[in-house]
């Protein structure tokens, strides 16, 4: 018996090669021409970037940013750092960069290496200096023990002991008067990883101190991140790479000269891919409406 | 070091109080209705379809380390390694974990084992493929599709790579079914599985599945420890709402004492 | 050993592990007090790194497995063996070069941390020669110490400073040389004064002058050494195995995720119920409020919207989902602790016996 035909079939059933097609070129122009399209402006990045704004610039406090992300995470968690650590840069707020992760250990001295180039190519009368303005803390292992130690620890020089390059605490001018957790003014943990955000709320942390926290986490974990920034146990979010070009907005206000980053130009590619999903689902639904319209209209009609 | 608080002590014997009575109860007889959840009841039909098709079926706990969740999980693998070693048909088991993974073959030997099997147990059919989360996610589509599975159950702790071994399931028209802890993988699952357990229902199949009364009890006293967590938030948002109403400083005031409550030590307490 | 036996004996030790955590967590045991002689922050810290011990020798079994699986394919030259044959020379290949690598790393360690602890060895001489009066068999021990760490600092010049070394010739090699002569200077006037004037007292300062300058030496050395093992070949090949390989093929794999979710999104989301309707809602205006278009071109009230959905939709449905989880977890685990239930693990003591009575 032949099979029953409907007006507008094939949108009921598209080749997931046309899609996979269509996904490729929706994410692929906006990077390759460059379009670029002004993000939406998200309170959750304005509560980061407020956060920073607060601290101090006479570096008497640290700011730790743990980049536990890797290879995966380099589309959405890559530029969410490279914009905190352009604006702790910008406000000469010395930072230290340390990681739960171990493939993040390119990324940690890398990132803020080629921000600290391109800010220097901007304001070259400016420069920043390693061990001075940064300092590249390595992969740590022992995950939360190793947190419950750094937190715990009454001189972080004994548990910390050498950078990733193998200099010594004590040569390093940025890390003299670090010395426990009251030191570190704020914390900033970026990851697209399950569970080591939990970790970090819950053992970066003594009875009576615990640095404010932000966090910049990839599209999947924005629910889960959501749980934390609605009971303040965190106070400023990177919602996706959408967040960290929002990040971008502020930055081009409070620093009119600077160029973009990559988060713009990322996160349009995602929209457009977004868009096209919701086309992709729309017309889905209009195909399946089709067939049930003609099966509820037209039932006893074999062919079109 | 952190220590419990006395109110953290007394929520644990809250919460598992009500566990440890109803497993009591249970071990004494007491009936314990348990409703149906169609997710583990097409555990059955999906095990069938794999025999019937001659293909293999594969199990996979994914991210899953040792612990409570992976034991959950192990208990699924007996059920359905008991059923492919009745039907001698091939299961594949991909692992992610070392210590999972002798954890693991030690399951499935002991399934073969219970059906009187075991000279049929092949133990290239448990495979550890990597540590790495994209590493263990390409090899498993790679084994998959090239075995062919009939069945892929997909039980345990997973990240970002959920998507794609659900959709390289997908691919070779296997029916799947998955069950996770973790919340935000959930829709995936949903959109590339047939059947998709949530939360706690994947501990609940380890019950189903057995007909153990300790884990039928263990069920109902985990639903009575919700219902006393579900009364204190009540409470809890009812001390809120009221203080809403009166003034600012009695507000800050009382919501101060009541966060002050959870970090008291045993000496503030008694005083 | 009868099963019944083995099977108490593994309830009992599950139990008193299980009994230890507890009690930690739950009696406040101030980190400071004695046990066996040892602070307990220091006992405890050992106890967890003995179960990390445990999983780190469970790779062992990772290794074997993947050995057992893949290597009876290629020796019986099964379907698909080349396969297997790429996967184990690429793992032999990539665990020589890691393991090369890390041997480097561990010598151009030592060659610059000599100093360093150099440094710290004054201080300790430093701080020991003030505390005790000084017969002349201490002034003897303290000059051949000094002599010592002039020999130490020798055998380094001519270990950083060969001429085949890429450092050769630089700026940083030329600024270890000359920290290297000012300490040695140092170290020389310093050993006259402990041999002509043992009034170490008034030493001090010099003793510590020296111990800073070792420091100086330690920094400079780590930079001729960093320069001299870039062109290290294990250390290229480890970076091409890491940034060449390893980098782009995760990454490629989390790529594949547009696509999937594009494919699944398609496919899944129809509109066949009321629920289902509501949801499909939910997630457009989640969508459109976070892109660009969906403030610019539709309403400028759909990021508030989403944020409302996400506050006040999602975070308690995700809260609901973990507190079950958790308080089943919990369960769970309060049963293994007590062994309470069957594991999966335990041997069947009926079809072990059937399974006996069918080979008799």
């Amino acid at each position: 018996m032949s099979q029953r035909r409907y007006a507008l079939d094939f949108l009921d059933r598209l080749d997931q090669r046309i899609i996979y097609l269509f996904v490729a070129l929706a994410v692929g122009i906006p990077l390759i021409s460059g379009y670029s399209l002004p993000p939406t402006r998200m309170s959750t990045a304005q509560a980061f970037f407020d956060q920073i704004e607060k601290l101090s610039s006479t570096k008497d406090k640290l700011v730790l940013i743990s980049a536990d992300w890797g290879p995966g995470g380099v589309a959405e968690n890559r530029p969410q750092t490279e914009v905190a650590v352009e604006h702790l840069l910008r406000r000469r707020i010395p930072f230290a960069m340390i990681s739960t992760y171990a493939l993040a250990t390119p990324f940690l001295e890398s990132v803020p290496r080629e921000v600290i180039a391109r800010i220097e190519l901007e304001e070259p009368q400016q420069k920043w200096t390693y061990g001075v303005d940064w300092v590249n803390l390595g992969y740590r292992p022992n995950g939360f023990l190793m947190i419950q130690g750094l937190a715990k620890s009454q001189d972080l020089h004994k548990v910390l002991e050498v950078d990733a390059n193998g200099l010594q605490m004590g040569d390093i001018p940025l890390m003299a008067k670090v010395r426990t957790i009251r030191d570190v003014g704020l914390f900033i943990q970026i990851t697209g990883l399950v569970g080591v955000l939990n970790s970090w709320i819950q053992y970066f942390q003594t009875q009576d101190y615990r640095p404010p926290f932000v966090h910049g986490c990839t599209s999947i974990t924005i629910p889960e991140a959501y749980n934390f920034f609605a009971s303040s146990q965190i106070v400023g979010l990177f919602e996706g790479v959408a967040g960290a070009a929002s990040y971008e907005l502020l930055l081009n206000s409070a620093f009119p000269n600077r160029k973009p980053g990559e988060a713009v130009r990322n996160n349009t590619s995602i929209a457009v891919a977004q868009m096209l999903i919701i086309a992709l689902i729309i017309l889905g639904n209009v195909g399946s409406m089709t067939r049930w319209l003609t099966d509820r209209l037209r039932p006893s009609e074999p062919l079109s | 070091m952190n220590h419990a608080t006395p109110v953290e002590i007394a929520l644990m014997i809250l919460l598992v109080g009500p566990i440890l009575i109803c497993i009591y109860n249970a071990s004494r007889g007491q009936p314990i209705f348990i409703r149906r959840i169609s997710g583990i009841d097409a555990i059955d039909e999906a095990v069938g379809r794999a025999v019937e098709l001659g293909r293999p079926m594969s199990f996979t706990s994914g991210l899953t380390g040792v612990g409570p969740l992976l034991f959950s999980c192990l208990g699924v693998l007996k059920y359905i390694g008991r059923k492919a070693a009745r039907f001698n048909s091939k299961i594949l088991v991909p692992s992610n974990d070392p210590e999972a993974l002798a954890l693991t073959d030690a399951t499935l030997q002991n399934a073969y084992r219970a059906e009187n099997r075991l000279s049929n147990y092949d133990p290239t059919s448990v495979r550890f493929l990597s540590s790495d989360q994209f590493a263990f996610a390409s090899g498993y589509m790679g084994l998959i599709q090239r075995e062919n599975v009939a069945s892929a159950f997909l039980f345990g702790s997973y990240a970002a790579e959920s998507l794609i071994l659900a959709e390289a399931g997908h691919q070779i028209g296997a029916v799947q079914i998955a069950a996770t802890v973790s919340p935000e993988q959930i829709p995936f699952f949903i959109a590339s599985c047939d059947y998709t357990l949530i939360g706690e229902e994947l501990y609940a199949a380890g019950a189903f599945l057995s007909e153990d009364t300790v884990q039928r009890g263990s069920l109902r006293g985990q639903d009575v420890s919700k219902l006393l967590l579900f009364l204190l938030m009540f409470v809890g948002t009812t001390i809120a709402t009221i203080s809403s109403f009166r003034s600012n400083e009695i507000k800050q005031g009382q919501s101060l004492e009541l966060s002050k409550l959870f970090s008291m030590k045993w000496g503030e307490v008694l005083k | 050993m009868t099963p019944n036996l083995k099977k108490k004996l593994i309830a009992l030790v599950t139990f008193l592990g299980g009994l230890y955590f507890f009690l930690v967590y739950v009696i406040p045991i101030p980190d400071e007090q004695l046990v066996l002689g040892f602070p307990f922050s220091t006992v405890h810290e050992q106890m967890i790194f003995a179960v990390q011990v445990v999983g780190i020798m469970a790779i062992g079994l990772g290794l074997i497995n993947i050995f057992q699986v893949h290597g009876g394919r290629i020796l019986y030259l099964r379907k698909d063996w080349l396969n297997s044959a790429a996967l184990i020379a690429g793992l032999c290949i990539t665990m020589f070069v890691q393991v090369q690598d890390l041997i480097t790393t561990e010598r151009t360690v030592q060659a610059w941390k000599q100093f360093s602890l150099l440094s710290q060895f004054v201080s300790a001489i430093a701080e020991e020669s003030q505390s005790t009066s000084i017969a002349e068999t201490r002034l003897l021990a303290l000059d051949e110490k000094l002599q010592g760490i002039g020999r130490k600092l020798n055998q380094e010049r001519h270990l950083l400073s060969v001429a085949s070394h890429e450092a050769f010739g630089t700026p940083p090699a030329a600024a270890f040389k000359g920290d290297l002569e000012r300490v040695e200077v140092q170290l020389a006037s310093l050993l006259e004064a402990v041999r002509t004037a043992p009034d170490l007292q008034n030493l001090k300062p010099q003793f510590v002058e020296l111990s800073t300058q070792l420091r100086v030496v330690g920094s400079s050395a780590q930079k001729v050494v960093t320069i001299n093992s870039k062109g290290n070949t294990w250390k290229n090949l480890s970076r091409v195995i890491q940034e060449g390989f390893f980098v782009p093929l995760g990454a490629s794999m989390f790529a594949l995720l547009a696509f999937y979710i594009a494919g699944a999104a398609y496919r899944a989301f129809r509109v066949r119920t009321l629920e289902a309707g509501l949801m499909m809602l939910a997630a457009l205006i989640v969508i459109l409020g976070q892109i660009p278009q969906g403030a610019a071109y539709i309403s400028e009230d759909l990021p508030g919207i989403r944020k409302w959905l996400l506050d006040n939709i999602s975070t308690p449905a995700f809260r609901a989902i973990s507190f079950g989880a958790a308080i089943a977890g919990l369960a769970m685990a309060v049963r293994m602790w007590l062994s309470l239930e069957r594991s999966p693990l335990e041997v069947d003591e009926k079809s072990t016996r059937d399974m006996r009575s069918a080979k008799e």
